[in-house]
């Protein structure tokens, strides 16, 4: 790695940080090679260690101050919770934990598209148990008490099974929308401050 | 070397440094590398925190065509190293006394 590289992935490994943060410790970082002079380069880029090692330092550094600063405290700690995890995620060795949670997470949402599409089929079968109903139980009654009451019972079990039908595509609509929004708020949220 | 400088010594340490003068962050970096072991990335957390509680100033000046950012002592960085320095002082008695056990010679 030389000083172009380490810059650049220090760039990358900081893009989270409010900017004024982030182009103070690019500043530094670019006046200390300046300083070392091109002769020492690469003895300093060795001695820096990993770009994503460095800037995990910095954002362990900006939490822990952005706890002590005055504020919403429960603003304050979402703000710290999230720069730590940036810095858990910024680190090289934390990309196994963080490879494993997004598994988790993809596991959870196909847990619940699953649930909710055995919700559907189930009130899909309702309605074919109305509409099959009078074929079997009022058709062997007989009598037309039997009849019409079987047919009652039919009809029951069709206006039940639409009414699932209906309930169970509203849920999954909003539960596909929640998602969505919380996987842009994630990835876009952090820059509307 | 098994000791490492923890944060609170190395906030010592830098200040007490910038209290002999104004200096960059290379320079800084070297100066406190030629005595104990530290990474060339350790004092650039240490350096922002100093400067957000007020214990330095940071000045540009122009060299070679760019900017070197020189770091400053303050008055009350001046206070907070002589707080670490007593400090310092009544710890090294009690690390000294259970780790040499000089209260026993």
């Amino acid at each position: 790695m030389n000083r172009q590289e380490f810059m650049n992935r220090l760039r990358e490994a900081l893009k989270k940080l409010p900017d004024n943060e982030k182009q103070a410790a690019l500043e530094y970082y670019r006046e200390y090679f300046d300083e070392a002079g091109p002769e020492n380069e690469q003895q300093v880029v060795d001695s820096l260690g990993l770009p994503e090692q460095v800037a995990a330092e910095i954002y362990a550094e900006t939490a822990i101050r952005n706890m002590e600063k005055p504020g919403s405290a429960a603003k304050k700690g979402a703000s710290a919770v999230w720069l730590i995890l940036l810095a858990i995620f910024a680190s090289p060795i934390a990309l196994p934990i963080a490879i494993a949670l997004a598994a988790v997470l993809l596991a959870l949402i196909v847990a619940l598209f699953a649930i909710i599409f055995a919700l559907f089929i189930a009130a899909i079968a309702l309605v074919a148990a109305g509409i099959a109903a009078p074929f079997t139980i009022g058709g062997f009654f007989g009598s037309f008490a039997g009849a019409v009451s079987g047919l009652g019972v039919s009809l029951f079990v069709i206006g039940a099974g639409v009414a699932c039908c209906v309930f169970v595509i509203w849920v999954f609509k909003s539960a596909f929308k929640g998602i969505a929004k919380l996987f842009s708020k994630t990835i876009t949220g952090r820059k509307e401050k | 070397m098994n000791f490492q400088l923890g944060s609170t010594l190395l906030d010592a340490c830098v200040l007490s440094v910038l209290s002999k003068g104004d200096t960059y962050g290379y320079v800084l970096t070297q100066s406190i590398k030629n005595v104990v072991a530290i990474s060339e990335s350790t004092l650039y957390p240490v350096l922002r925190r100093l400067e957000k509680d007020n214990c330095l100033r940071v000045y540009d000046l122009p060299f070679a065509g760019r900017l070197r950012r020189y770091y400053s002592i303050t008055e009350s960085g001046r206070e907070q190293l002589e707080r670490y320095r007593e400090d310092w002082q009544i710890y090294k008695k009690c690390v000294d006394k259970l780790l040499l056990r000089e209260d026993e010679a």
